[in-house]
């Protein structure tokens, strides 16, 4: 889940971290990033949502994806961000997350032009000032030993491969600030968040097809 | 040992479901419900097949996430959602009163995977010489987003016929609403 929503369950304070030594003092921080991870653990008794991989899968993306972005200065929406908790602005980085989702589903027009989060955006902007939000949001399934054997030889007997359950996919969407509008959405399959080195690869990969 | 027969029907079952496309719609449609609709050529059409959880179809601009108006036509007894495991589903009854349709619609919303939709107050609506009822609902999507939505209903004889719009209440209810009242106003009901 988002830092966001798990801030809400949590009685600590409020922080924000801004990076980025490189800029002028007197121009905001170029990005608002959020990050939002979903692992799930893939057993032969169900799916179940991997807390741990989860987590480490969303710390490492945004750790990853602020240092790519830090030349511009980068505002993190941690665990611990107060602003961020409150209604409204948990209801825009929702709607982010809804729009992000509904890119890739089936729509009137193939452009972005319709998705946007109006003016809901200026709500983020009363707790930091930034020029555009990065949402990176990853999710995927890892199975078990044991839903991996069964799946194995259920393909040896039928020639099904049910080995599709397991994925991976992570997406970066950028809004404008100024509009709302959903400029970049990219999105990348594989990869395992859940090492650091693994969430560097799929940052690697998602910047190569950002055109910035 | 079971997962792997219940694996190949569900791909069976997705092939099926592949063929029933979005359709961008021109002009009237019957949108797999009892009675027609114009629609503008901005919104996409998704036949019944399409809907996982309930009967009818819909139409969508953006994703079904983001906005979709849903058109279903109930017999006295059917059930708004498709059938599910160990789930009661709640039924129009020809009897129903507003208070009674407005819950059949919330309750459903709420076993589909919305949560707390409520109803709002049920104003009268006159469509096409029938009169029927309206009112706004108000939920969560799955993942928490304030979700608005306005229904229309329409009793004639033993039937119901439903219009149901549903978007995020941030930004993309009030920028569809006209468009949705403006489809309302030209349903054209059987006699």
């Amino acid at each position: 889940m988002l830092h966001i929503l798990k801030a809400c369950l949590m009685a600590a304070g409020f922080t924000l971290t801004v990076s980025g030594g490189a800029r002028s003092q007197e121009m905001p921080p170029e990005f608002l990033l959020v990050s939002d991870a979903d692992v799930e653990f893939l057993t032969t008794r169900g799916d179940i949502r991997h807390s741990d991989w989860s987590d480490a899968a969303e710390r490492n993306l945004e750790a990853a994806l602020s240092a790519e972005l830090s030349d511009g200065g980068v505002v993190h929406a941690s665990q611990r961000a107060g602003c961020f908790d409150e209604h409204d602005s948990r209801q825009v980085i929702l709607l982010a997350q809804t729009i992000a989702v509904s890119v890739d589903e089936p729509r009137f027009t193939e452009n972005l032009d319709g998705l946007t989060l109006g003016s809901g955006i200026a709500q983020l902007q009363a707790c930091a000032d930034f020029q555009r939000l990065a949402l990176i949001s990853h999710d995927a399934s890892m199975a078990s030993s044991g839903t991996m054997i069964v799946s194995v030889a259920a393909a040896a007997l039928t020639g099904f491969n049910a080995d599709r359950d397991q994925y991976s996919r992570t997406r970066l969407d950028v809004f404008d600030t100024r509009t709302g509008q959903l400029m970049t959405h990219i999105e990348v399959r594989g990869g395992d968040a859940r090492s650091e080195e693994g969430a560097t690869r799929i940052v690697s990969r998602l910047m190569s097809g950002w055109d910035q | 040992m079971i997962r792997t027969p219940v694996l190949v029907l569900m791909a069976l079952c997705l092939a099926a479901c592949g063929t029933t496309g979005l359709q961008v719609p021109e002009g009237r449609l019957a949108p797999g419900a009892g009675f027609t609709v114009d629609i503008s050529d901005d919104w996409a059409y998704r036949s019944p097949s399409s809907d996982q959880d309930m009967f009818g179809g819909y139409v969508t601009r953006d994703g079904v996430h983001l906005n979709r108006i849903h058109f279903v036509t109930l017999d006295d007894g059917d059930a708004l959602l498709r059938p599910v495991a160990n789930i009661e589903r709640p039924v129009f009854l020809a009897k129903a009163d507003e208070a009674e349709i407005a819950g059949l619609l919330t309750e459903s919303l709420n076993i589909a995977g919305y949560s707390n939709m409520l109803a709002g107050t049920v104003q009268s609506v006159s469509v096409d010489g029938h009169v029927g009822i309206a009112f706004e609902i108000h939920g969560q999507s799955e993942n928490g987003l304030d979700i608005k939505g306005y229904a229309a209903a329409f009793p004639v004889a033993d039937q119901l016929h439903l219009v149901v719009f549903l978007a995020p209440e941030l930004h993309y209810y009030d920028a569809l609403y006209q468009s949705v009242q403006d489809l309302i106003r030209s349903v054209d009901l059987p006699d």
